[in-house]
């Protein structure tokens, strides 16, 4: 598919044969997922704290101490890696921002991926903040994300995982265009990456303002032998004849 | 065939899939789940074909969703139970351990080295000491292992060993957990680190040594030292691994290097991992208690020999994974 060289979906083989679409999601996301679960693991240590407090008011001030470091250390290493092998790939912070870590070949991650993964974060987010250790300024994780194809940090380059979008593509075919649309026979012979162009076209047209469109068509004006607003109706009715023929 | 006319042949057939995959993620008993490799095949040619004839993107991702969505549920792993746990010990840890030899070496060295270096330094010349112990780190010194303190380490009550398992369980792995990973920065992490704890353990001997009660020391560092140490150094040689697939990556592209070092490295980080469990539980429940100190000395040693053994020799006659 030409436009495989455009964006970032990823496809990959499988042993049926068949190729699958996966859409890795970038920095930014990934990174709003993360600070979501900071803070829902910071509330997990403080309520761990809390009930170990509780709790060593039965147990004695000593137990309890032991107790409130054994969790702690649950909690910082374990958070992750429960989450995402218990919850399909889904840590809290991933399922708000509708991301989810799977193996590369898209299959569900395994507890050997997420612990290797989720150590590896603590060399990801080097280096570490000034008094509070928990959280990091990510410059290795960051420019891992942004030199491989598939915005792995080192953690998954290592435990051959990678963050993809959960739901799907935004877009509509021709549901939210104005008028219906006719189908009209191209002028020329199209070859099959010509027709799947004029065929995206038209389902993701509704997302396109209307300027952008006639932007996308100027060069074809020839071809088409129309330009402007007609010249968008001219290649979206070419879509059309591609979608029903 | 026009599109309308495939989606209407086969849409009973995705149907029952999508119903499937949606029970069996409900863990909803289901009488179709023996379908299930059967209709993830059919599923897997009508997305080749849909993407063939162009059948349009809503049609696609549908498919594509139902193929990735079966496609994950048949290969989660089985659940292989105990047998998978008890073969990573009796096989693939001391294996794994082998298959690193030139790491694992470098890593004891790295260790080792300026540990003695720092004993012998300390007793031709103490003030190598000096400048590496802070006053403070030396007054707790003086207070643990002092020459005016007893003779014999042990706490009093249970819930102070509880209390220090959960600190050793809470410092130790997790300094392990930091040295493996930093050995993906270019080895340079784990190395320093593996290195900094040789010279500040052999400082702090090196301490003892000059002032204090090195009976106290060694009798309680006795019994866990093996776990302790060789389980720091392994984990420290495992994310040296990782680390040696950007900055020697052989004949491999430096991606597949990682991936394969991530492989090679695991076996040795659980296995190390549990080391230092144990070595916490010992440390907590066992060394400071009070025994013999020829029983301490023994069980040391004998941890140091039964190491050495089971990472030659354990695992030889199974096949390598």
């Amino acid at each position: 598919m030409a436009a495989a060289k455009l964006d970032t979906l990823q496809n990959i083989e499988l042993a049926e044969g068949v190729q699958v679409l996966l859409r890795p999601a970038g920095p930014i996301p990934r990174g709003l997922a993360l600070l979501l679960d900071l803070i829902f693991c910071l509330l997990f240590l403080l309520g761990a704290s809390f009930v170990a407090g509780l709790l060593s008011s039965v147990l004695g001030e000593e137990a309890g101490s032991g107790l409130s470091r054994l969790l702690g250390f649950l909690i910082y290493w374990g958070y992750f890696m429960f989450y995402e092998v218990l919850r399909k790939g889904q840590t809290p912070g991933k399922k708000i921002c509708g991301l989810r870590v799977v193996r590369t070949s898209g299959a569900r991650v395994q507890w050997g991926n997420s612990f290797l993964r989720n150590l590896v974060r603590f060399a990801d987010m080097m280096p570490v903040l000034p008094f509070f250790p928990i959280m990091g300024f990510q410059v290795f994780g960051l420019a891992s994300c942004l030199s491989t194809s598939r915005f792995q940090r080192l953690g998954d380059l290592v435990a051959d995982t990678l963050v993809v979008y959960d739901q799907k593509d935004a877009f509509d075919d021709t549901g939210r265009l104005r008028n219906p649309v006719t189908s009209v026979a191209p002028p020329i012979p199209l070859t099959r990456e010509e027709q799947l162009a004029f065929m995206q076209f038209l389902e993701r047209a509704s997302l396109w303002s209307d300027a952008r469109k006639e932007e996308m068509v100027a060069p074809l004006a020839e071809t088409l032998g129309v330009k402007g607003r007609e010249g968008v109706w001219k290649a979206l009715s070419i879509g059309a004849w591609v979608r029903d023929s | 065939m026009k599109k309308a006319d495939f989606e209407e042949l086969n849409e009973p057939q995705w149907r029952e899939l999508e119903d499937t995959l949606a029970a069996l993620d409900k863990r909803q008993p289901t009488a179709t789940a023996s379908n299930l490799p059967k209709l993830f095949r059919q599923a897997c040619g009508d997305l080749a074909l849909a993407q063939h004839r162009m059948y349009g993107k809503r049609l696609c991702d549908r498919l594509n969703d139902l193929v990735i969505g079966a496609y994950q549920r048949l290969q989660l792993a089985a659940v292989r139970g105990g047998g998978a746990f008890l073969s990573l010990f009796t096989t693939k840890f001391p294996q794994a351990v082998r298959k690193e030899a030139g790491l694992v070496s470098l890593s004891l060295a790295l260790f080792f080295v300026p540990f003695l270096a720092f004993i012998l330094a300390a007793y031709f010349d103490p003030k190598w000491i000096y400048a590496l112990l802070s006053p403070e780190a030396r007054h707790q010194m003086d207070q643990m292992y002092g020459s005016d303190q007893p003779g014999d380490f042990f706490r009093e009550r249970f819930g102070s060993d509880f209390s220090m398992f959960g600190f050793y369980i809470m410092n130790n792995v997790s300094i392990h957990f930091r040295i493996f990973a930093g050995g993906v920065l270019l080895v340079v992490g784990a190395a320093w680190a593996i290195g900094y704890q040789g010279i500040f353990l052999g400082a702090t001997f090196g301490y003892v040594h000059h002032t204090g009660n090195l009976h106290r020391l060694y009798t309680f560092c006795a019994s866990h030292s093996s776990f302790e140490l060789l389980g720091f150094i392994l984990g420290g040689a495992a994310g040296m691994r990782l680390g040696m697939a950007l900055v020697a990556p052989g004949r491999l592209t430096r991606l597949a290097a990682m991936r394969e070092a991530g492989k090679r490295a695991l076996p040795i980080l659980c296995g190390s991992t549990a080391m230092l469990v144990v070595a916490a539980m010992i440390e907590a429940f066992w060394s400071a208690s009070y025994m013999a100190a020829e029983i301490k000395y023994a069980v040391g040693i004998s941890g140091w020999l039964l190491f050495a053994a089971y990472f030659c020799f354990a695992g030889r006659r199974a096949h390598a994974a």
